[in-house]
């Protein structure tokens, strides 16, 4: 494989893996929606009153 | 730590950073400062207030060798808030208004609670103004000095409000009802016997807080109604005072109805709320080996 081919490669791969993680833990792609869902509240604090 | 029936507290060590999640998406309702609360509806963040989770429960220290012992006396002074949404600048404003002294005179600085002890101690700053434990801490440890009590200078004070993002009210609206019904047991249970908070104390120290028991122990009980957990209701009028002094100060820039921001259906009514039947044996074991439980 040439270099030039093995950089591309490599770029696109960084890229998409990249892209994914963002959509994943950012966006909220690829997680369950729907009735079932979602169905533990997460309720943020301060230890303070 | 994954909580019970459905919900899961997560913890944050700053309202910076507990806004952004908030904002985000990662939590679904969020325990957060009042005028924070209605800074985001005013910036077209779609929440609501559902519940409040206390009242009074907040104070402002001074060092006990500092020469502050009126509230005109922060004149010149750097005294930390815990965000400038916060109801504790607003009842410095109040305060201060009410003495002849502009808010300008005062250097107020922003400062996450837990770094406030501290700040206090290391005196790179002159007071402190926050919920508890934080304010007590100062106090049980020796160097800090009450100036007020926020339920002596602002009766009925507001502090941290709940609330909930739109979307999971329209998707999940009995797990939102479930979870004020639940605060507002909390409550009862916690104002009705002092028992009762002084087992609290030792399970949410070590399970959630991640404190000494000893600071909830204090702030819990002294005095008695230095925080309370009833009359938790959204009220119109409690909030249009918050806002009018948000827009006099300069902190909000528009005024937005009350049901924009808050939505107090959730509400149970006062008369019909029961009060948990709960009992800890390990917790309470402890409060009574510490004499705290008669």
């Amino acid at each position: 494989m040439s270099l030039k081919k093995a950089v591309l490669l490599g770029s696109v791969g960084w890229l998409t893996l990249i892209s994914g993680l963002h959509a994943w833990l950012n966006l909220g792609l690829f997680r369950k929606v729907g009735a079932h869902a979602a169905t533990t509240l997460k309720v943020g604090f301060l230890p303070v009153t | 730590m994954k909580g019970n029936d459905g919900f899961e507290p997560v913890r944050f060590g700053g309202f910076p950073e507990l806004k952004e999640a908030f904002i985000s998406g990662y939590t679904d309702a969020t325990f957060i400062l009042a005028p924070l609360a209605m800074k985001l509806v005013e910036d077209g963040v779609p929440i609501k207030i559902v519940y409040l989770g206390h009242r009074d429960g907040t104070a402002l220290m001074v060092h006990k060798d500092s020469g502050i012992f009126r509230i005109q006396d922060m004149k010149g002074k750097k005294i930390a808030v815990p965000n400038r949404y916060s109801n504790q600048r607003f009842l410095i404003y109040k305060a201060l208004k009410e003495r002849g002294v502009k808010l300008e005179e005062v250097d107020l600085v922003e400062m996450p609670p837990p770094d406030m002890p501290a700040a206090l101690y290391a005196r790179a700053v002159d007071g402190i103004t926050s919920g508890e434990p934080f304010m007590g801490q100062t106090e049980l440890d020796g160097y800090g000095r009450v100036l007020y009590f926020t339920k002596d200078v602002w009766p009925e004070f507001i502090s941290c409000v709940l609330a909930v993002r739109q979307d999971v009210i329209d998707r999940h609206r009995e797990k939102v009802q479930a979870l004020v019904d639940g605060i507002a047991k909390s409550g009862v249970w916690l104002d009705r016997d002092m028992n009762n908070r002084m087992q609290a104390a030792q399970f949410v120290a070590r399970g959630y807080y991640n404190q000494d028991p000893r600071l909830l122990e204090f702030v819990l009980s002294k005095p008695p109604d230095r925080v309370k957990y009833t009359n938790l209701n959204v009220r119109r009028k409690d909030f249009e005072e918050i806002q009018q002094i948000g827009l006099e100060s300069g902190i909000l820039y528009r005024k937005i109805d009350f049901l924009e921001y808050a939505d107090p259906s959730f509400v149970p009514p006062t008369t019909s709320i029961e009060g948990f039947t709960f009992e800890d044996a390990e917790s309470k074991e402890q409060a009574a080996q510490k004499g705290l439980i008669r």
